[in-house]
């Protein structure tokens, strides 16, 4: 079912700052994620937590967009959280890091039109494949 | 008559998405006054204490929802004020410590129109 309002299929549409504010607000996060990581691996587990919570904001944010990969990603960092184990987290540093580049790497491919009264495209563009060779 | 809401979140996006939305709510005019984590939440109410309804994140940095909840709830002058968490689907023990330190409800993200809406015409209409 598609989310109804207040999500990609209707403000959105009509609001393209919505699309701005997003891109802005997920590349800062991803920024002090990387931060967090440098920490986690220093065991500064305080200043780690801006993985945690770059994590949350950006799950929340996309879910309330439904841009969806960046929901299933950032959510699989933020269940990092919970390992009482501070050893789970800190060996699972690459994974986050590898998290943090597909996401940047997704919010480099959202579109944000010129027009505010164009229909936006809110999801990832795919990368065009490399065409076959001719026959 | 203005209804004032207090939105106590830290993500910029919401904040926006709360205003497109609030804008076509049509039951009652809303005012809606923003602060981006509990203390300049705390702040902002004291700034308006006439605030009807407060929705709360509960995960944000410098003082977090819950902490907000528990210090607003300890002042007798905001005891009629309605306060509603938004949580997301995996915090089911915040929500749980949320209604036990005294909010009213709480509202599920990701959330769509017609759910605040009718949060609103139950709490503040």
């Amino acid at each position: 079912m598609e989310q109804e309002v207040l999500s990609a299929n209707d403000v959105v549409r009509i609001d393209r700052r919505l699309l701005e504010i997003f891109v802005a607000e997920t590349r800062r996060h991803l920024d002090a994620m990387r931060r967090g990581v440098v920490a986690l691996r220093q065991d500064d587990l305080s200043k780690a937590s801006l993985i945690w919570r770059g994590a949350h904001t950006i799950a929340g944010n996309a879910a309330m967009l439904d841009l969806r990969a960046f929901v299933e990603i950032a959510s699989a960092v933020e269940r990092l959280r919970g390992e009482r184990s501070s050893d789970v987290a800190r060996a699972a540093a690459d994974w986050i890091v590898d998290a943090i580049d597909e996401m940047e790497s997704l919010v480099n491919c959202i579109e944000i039109p010129a027009s505010e009264s164009r229909t936006l495209n809110l999801h990832p563009v795919p990368r065009p494949s490399r065409p076959a060779a001719d026959a | 008559m203005r209804t004032k809401i207090l939105i106590v979140d830290d993500s910029t996006l919401l904040h926006r998405m709360y205003a497109v939305a609030l804008q076509t709510y049509e039951r009652r005019a809303i005012e809606a006054v923003y602060a981006s984590d509990g203390a300049e939440g705390l702040a902002r109410l004291h700034e308006h204490p006439d605030v009807a309804l407060i929705l709360l994140d509960v995960n944000m940095p410098t003082m977090s929802g819950l902490e907000f909840l528990r210090q607003v709830r300890a002042m007798p002058s905001f005891a009629d004020v309605r306060i509603v968490l938004q949580s997301t689907e995996d915090a089911e023990a915040d929500v749980a410590r949320g209604l036990a330190a005294g909010a009213d409800g709480y509202l599920r993200k990701p959330f769509n129109r017609a759910e605040l809406y009718a949060l609103l015409d139950s709490l503040v209409s």
